[in-house]
């Protein structure tokens, strides 16, 4: 088959008028076991490698490292197209004459398809197949180019776009092992969770241990994924495309991680202990925050089917919260905080709560025009009430339990 | 090597009264010289049935369990507030997780038609363990088809699981038992069948994450060397119930310097880039030794903290997991370039079924043979066969919904059937003695194809009355080489009577 595909790939690019040498190297390859060996000039060196496939974002390679310059995390890295200049250099003799190979311009369609005829896997690998070629070369994860990636984060949001997709039906989500954890959080929505994945560890686009949905109209919506490693005492997060400070911990019960007043998150367990880190990347909608946020404050907007307003307040994405299923997880919050002999205060507060922001929603149309600063303003009042009747029925002494929460996001004018 | 013998459950349950029931207690350990105190919800399983729910913990002294409770009947209709519960009118303690919502769970027990309480004395002494069990048919001799999510004793070890049936793929309505035969409460939260299409030569196997494979093209396995030096291919060659188990010497030497065994399975090197590993196994009872009797066992009540608080905490799971992921199952390795280089794992499959899977290795270029090194701890596993398969793809496969869950009667449960038709916040959940069937609907076949039963669901283990009057808080379990050691040599000396006894103990379902 690899055969095949060269011979057309080559056809392709001879017919193209596009065909820069002899058949030689394209027999070879076809006939052998390895993938064509590429010289790359990256700005920080020379990186000599394998092409084991080329990908929709860049080329996964198996780096020569005696041969190469700059260092990578491990034989098989991804190297984003971004990072890729405009010509590099094919051949089977390499690295031994890195001036020998032909010359390839990656940009080019044609010659992108003659490079794909002959990576060792021309057809692509699954997931299986991927995992383990990592475990057979001692890697958990592909790794990166260390120096010399412009715009690495931007090609790895890129690559774990395309990979999640066919996550959108939460079947398939069910079907690969991914299953509903915790509650549906205001910011964040529902985490689906892969436990295997989560053991395992490692960044890899197409392979994230959790999902993000939101419900829209009583269907779970796809909105991202996270990455997720178990990390011992002290341990760092994984290297890899996403930078360390992006990530955050999490060590404590799903309700004490689940039901938290602080942002950003700083849950109840020992900072030292073993821990899961985290870091999200929300895919839709936007996130004005940026990609890589812990909190997705237009999902108040999205669960309802609307386009977020230009400026994104998380205090109304929180009222708008109230409206959509979101007073059960308050009042479990506010009561976990507060403690027991309170239920009745927080179930009645939080239901007017509710009942206001509904009604101040009650009649937009659908669809980014229905937004009015009206319903803006009523959904402030909303919330804003939620904490007067807490702050009046409830006892001083339980009350000041509220009050740093109250003062990060009451809504106070 | 052999099987055992066939399972007579109620005249096993009637034998194992009269034995001393100490098999899966502590060696240490001692009296409670203080009282046992757990601040974690439980619930205390009754011999007559009942249920005392125990909201803010209990503590045991004297014989006694003691607590703010409230009691239930067997229809779980409230029976009033009740503040002590003796020992020895208890089956076992439950730990009260924080999985699903609660209400919206589907107890059995309250659906069905209450039956008269099941062998209580025969549960008082039951060892056999390990979550749901799925046989063809309700005839007593069935066959037991599969053991689903062995490994999810708490509410976030919650997965899902796929396991190959050995039903006639022109098989148009699936009736499946699914039974409850042991001291735990099983919380399953879906069921659906896999259909899978595949050509007459073919052999479907999942590939140890739940996705189903097509193999085929077999290699003649040239040798199967085991840690002992035995060449055991003969005895991997077939599923014939002669099954491979480390050898008595490897197991003896078993100790601080190394604890594992392996197999080295060696091919003729095929042409294709990846081959598959193709076993059919199940784990030793080493695992349930390491749960029962240093996990659970040691801590008694305290056990119950151990499973409903400690142990649901993110900082806990990752470091049980990372040791579990290290240590347990299987880890495979293929010979490149003069060294065994890391190809995978598989994770434990239980004790009870056996099980088909699958692991896809790279076959490196340049060597004439494949050779794969299977490593595991030493006894932890039994293998009835094991093969290497050139050709392996991912076939077609169709989803089979639950179309209809059943009492023994053969009366619909639609309550039930809601509950698991969905991975969602409804819980179908079974006590011991329950059993329900399951059925699916694939209706006719085009060609041949394979079922496999895909689950989700967790389980959590019913503390015996034993381990409570002789638990100590000082033995709480932390995961470490020094305890999987101590466990290695507790199984040394119980293994040679314990799978009988084990096998033949389950919970009679009513």
């Amino acid at each position: 088959m690899k055969a095949l595909l060269a011979m057309l790939a080559v056809f392709s690019l001879a017919s193209s008028g596009c065909r820069t040498g002899g058949l030689a190297t394209e027999e070879v390859i076809a006939t052998g076991p390895a993938g064509i060996r590429l010289a790359i000039e990256l700005e920080s060196g020379l990186l000599v490698a394998e092409l084991l496939e080329v990908r929709s974002g860049g080329l996964l390679l198996n780096v020569h490292a005696a041969a190469s310059e700059v260092p990578t995390e491990g034989p098989v890295v991804f190297l984003p197209e971004a990072s890729i200049p405009t010509t590099l250099r094919a051949g089977t003799d390499l690295p031994g004459n890195t001036e020998k190979g032909r010359a390839v311009r990656f940009g080019r369609e044609a010659h992108r398809e003659w490079l794909t005829g002959l990576a060792r896997f021309p057809y692509g690998l699954t997931p299986e197949t991927e995992q383990r070629l990592l475990e057979a070369y001692g890697q958990s994860e592909i790794g990166r180019v260390i120096a010399g990636e412009p715009g690495g984060t931007e090609a790895f949001l890129r690559e774990v776009e395309a990979a999640s997709a066919r996550f959108q039906n939460p079947d398939s989500a069910v079907r690969a092992g991914y299953r509903k954890v915790g509650p549906d959080f205001p910011g964040m929505g529902q985490h689906w969770v892969n436990p295997g994945l989560v053991l395992s560890g490692g960044v890899h686009p197409g392979r994230p241990q959790i999902l993000t949905y939101v419900d829209v109209e009583g269907t779970p919506r796809l909105t991202g994924v996270a990455f997720a490693a178990p990390l011992a005492a002290d341990e760092p997060p994984p290297m890899g495309p996403l930078p360390a400070e992006l990530w955050h911990d999490h060590g404590g019960s799903l309700d004490e991680e689940a039901l938290i007043l602080e942002s950003p998150h700083t849950a109840d367990h020992d900072p030292q202990g073993p821990r899961l880190a985290m870091v999200h990347v929300w895919l839709w909608p936007d996130n004005p925050d940026g990609p890589f946020a812990q909190n997705n404050w237009a999902l108040g907007w999205a669960r309802r089917g609307w386009a977020p307003p230009e400026h994104v307040d998380p205090v109304v994405s929180r009222a708008l919260f109230l409206t959509h299923g979101g007073d059960e997880y308050y009042r479990r919050l506010l009561a976990r905080v507060v403690g027991p002999g309170t239920d009745g205060v927080i179930r009645r507060a939080v239901e007017r709560a509710a009942g206001r922001a509904s009604a101040a929603i009650d009649g937009l149309p659908d669809g980014a025009h229905g937004w009015s600063e009206d319903a803006e303003a009523a959904l402030l009042d909303a919330w804003r009430g939620l904490w007067d009747d807490l702050r009046y029925e409830m006892d001083p002494a339980l009350w000041s339990r509220l009050e740093p929460a109250h003062r990060q996001w009451g809504g106070a004018s | 090597m052999t099987r055992p013998a066939p399972r007579h459950l109620f005249a096993a349950a009637l034998v194992l009264t009269s034995m001393a029931c100490n098999v899966m207690r502590h060696p240490q350990a001692e009296p409670l010289a203080a009282p046992a105190t757990v601040a974690t919800p439980v619930k205390a399983h009754l011999v007559d049935g009942s249920v005392i729910v125990f909201p803010a913990g209990v503590v045991y002294a004297a014989d006694s369990l003691r607590g703010a409770g409230i009691q239930y009947g067997l229809r779980l209709d409230s029976l009033g507030p009740r503040s002590a519960v003796p020992l020895d009118s208890l089956l076992g303690v439950e730990a009260v997780t924080g999985g699903g919502d609660a209400a919206a769970s589907v107890a059995l027990s309250t659906l069905a038609v209450a039956g008269a309480v099941v062998g209580g004395s025969a549960l008082a002494v039951a060892i056999f363990g390990s979550c749901p069990t799925v046989y063809a048919s309700s005839a007593p001799d069935a066959i037991m088809e599969a053991e689903l999510f062995s490994h999810s004793i708490v509410p976030l070890a919650e997965a899902r699981d796929v396991d190959r049936l050995g039903l006639q793929g022109d098989t148009e309505r699936i009736v499946l038992d699914v039974r409850n035969e042991a001291l735990e409460t099983h919380f399953i939260n879906h069921l659906e069948v896999l259909a899978v299409e595949r050509e007459a030569h073919e052999w479907i196997v999942n590939d140890g994450s739940g996705v189903p494979l097509a193999v085929s093209e077999w290699l003649p396995t040239t040798s199967a060397l085991d840690g002992a030096d035995r060449d055991v291919a003969e005895v991997l060659a077939e599923a014939d119930g002669r099954w491979f188990a480390t050898a008595a010497s490897r197991l003896a030497a078993a100790g601080p310097d190394g604890f594992d065994d392996h197999l080295v399975l060696e091919v003729p090197a095929p042409a294709s880039d990846s081959a598959a590993v193709v076993l059919r196994l199940r784990n030793s009872l080493l695992n349930t030794v390491l749960l029962y009797d240093f996990m659970l066992g040691p801590a008694g009540l305290h056990a119950a903290e151990w499973l409903g608080g400690t142990l649901e905490r993110l900082g806990t799971a990752v470091e049980m997991g990372r040791w579990y992921q290290s240590r347990m199952g299987m880890r495979f390795e293929v010979w490149r370039d003069g060294a065994f280089h890391p190809a995978g794992r598989l994770s434990d499959t239980g004790p009870l079924a056996w099980e088909d899977v699958a692991l896809v290795v790279p076959v490196p270029r340049g060597e004439d043979r494949l050779r794969i090194r299977v490593s595991f701890v030493a006894d932890q596993w039994r293998i009835d066969q094991a093969r290497v398969a050139a050709s392996v793809r991912r076939p077609r496969l169709t989803v089979v919904p639950l179309s209809d869950v059943l009492d023994r009667d053969g009366r619909p449960l639609p309550e039930a059937r809601a509950a698991a038709a969905w991975p969602d916040e409804r819980y179908l959940e079974t006590r011991p003695g329950d059993v329900v069937q399951a059925v699916f609907e694939p209706g006719p076949a085009e060609g041949p194809r394979t079922f496999l039963l895909a689950a989700q669901g967790y389980y959590t283990e019913w503390l015996r009355p034993g381990w409570i009057r002789d638990g100590r808080e000082a033995d709480r379990f932390v995961a470490s080489d020094e305890v999987l050691l101590q466990a290695l040599e507790r199984w040394r000396t119980v293994k040679s009577d314990l799978e009988t006894r084990f096998y033949e103990s389950r919970v009679p379902t009513r």
